[in-house]
């Protein structure tokens, strides 16, 4: 378990394929910090901003589509 | 196994196959004749296989498949570019040394278009990520770096061109060009190569990082073939030729390994749905 949060757990879990360990913590923690909250403290009504937030960051490698599929993922995330 | 797992093998099969060529010259003049003009076409055309299959990966045509695109197009005029090098040597045996520029020069000199457009292209979608870009130090010593390598392609290079009263001018235009051209596309492969160290040495970052080496290759080779054939020094079976086969097939991989990162997306999300 990287985090104690199970949310957050699972964000990681689905970005750290493609992000890789480094960069999914820090991912989570730049839009956590974003959203003025600690990547423990994450809720079900944050994962729509963070959902697009990751998405905006990873269109340029995945394309509209694939980064698309991982925000959905993201967004329909049941814990 | 993995596609990229292949081509790593066949790569290291074909630049084994051709220093152990170039090192030994089995069959003499007239087999290295065959093996330096038939294993570029050989590697461009693995690399154009390679960037169509990335390209394809790719489900709604947005400025990112548009990029990878444009990256087909320039290593397609590559392949062509060697493919006529070839036939103009082997069929038609020319010596494209003295009879220079060739038609296959007017390819080379278009493919850098689509080749520089594509990294742009990447660049400028990665400065709209918000994820980071980087120390400011780091950028002040890629910048030293590209105007020592800008100084010393102007001083031993285009200064001896422009001034050199026995050559005509179509030869001076393309002399130039070519290293030209390689500053032109080495800065922004050297900017992807820094991106791809930010954004640590993962699966996303692989692809760029495979596009930028192949680009560094690239150059490095254009740039000692522009010095080495302006001082007469370039014929068959040059050890730099190893470096355009090298960079051809490094941007195979970053094509393969594309298409695979793409794939993880695609087939995690399936398994989500089932």
């Amino acid at each position: 378990m990287k985090f104690n949060n199970a949310l957050t757990n699972r964000i990681y879990e689905i970005i750290v394929p493609v992000l890789g360990d480094t960069m999914a913590v820090a991912s989570i923690q730049i839009q956590a910090h974003k959203l003025n909250i600690s990547p423990e403290s994450i809720t079900r009504n944050d994962l729509q901003p963070i959902a697009d937030a990751i998405k905006k960051s990873l269109v340029v490698f995945l394309g509209t589509d694939g980064a698309a599929k991982l925000a959905e993922k993201i967004k329909t995330i049941k814990v | 196994m993995k596609k990229s797992k292949i081509l790593w093998a066949i790569s290291v099969l074909i630049i084994f196959f051709n220093v152990l060529f170039y090192a030994f010259r089995f069959g003499g003049d007239s087999v290295l004749l065959y093996v330096s003009d038939l294993l570029p076409v050989a590697c461009s055309f693995i690399s154009a296989v390679c960037l169509l299959i990335a390209f394809r990966a790719f489900a709604s045509m947005d400025y990112i498949k548009f990029s990878w695109l444009l990256l087909f197009f320039g290593l397609l005029l590559f392949f062509l570019a060697e493919s006529v090098y070839a036939v103009l040597e082997i069929v038609f045996e020319q010596n494209l040394d003295e009879n220079w520029p060739s038609v296959a020069d007017y390819l080379w000199c278009a493919g850098y278009v689509p080749q520089f457009a594509c990294l742009v292209m990447l660049l400028r979608g990665y400065l709209k990520t918000g994820l980071p870009l980087g120390n400011i130090k780091t950028y002040m010593a890629l910048s030293a770096v590209f105007i020592v390598l800008c100084g010393s392609i102007i001083y031993y290079l285009l200064i001896p061109i422009v001034v050199d009263p026995e050559s005509d001018l179509l030869t001076k235009i393309f002399s130039l060009f070519y290293p030209i051209a390689d500053l032109f596309v080495v800065a922004p492969a050297l900017l992807l190569m820094y991106i791809t160290n930010i954004i640590g040495r993962g699966r996303l970052a692989r692809p760029w990082m495979f596009i930028a080496i192949g680009f560094i290759f690239f150059t490095a080779s254009d740039l000692l073939y522009s010095y080495l054939s302006w001082q007469g020094l370039y014929g068959s079976g040059n050890f730099i030729d190893i470096g355009w086969n090298a960079g051809y097939l490094l941007i195979a991989l970053s094509a393969i390994y594309q298409k695979e990162l793409l794939e993880s997306v695609s087939e995690g999300w399936k398994d989500e749905i089932q």
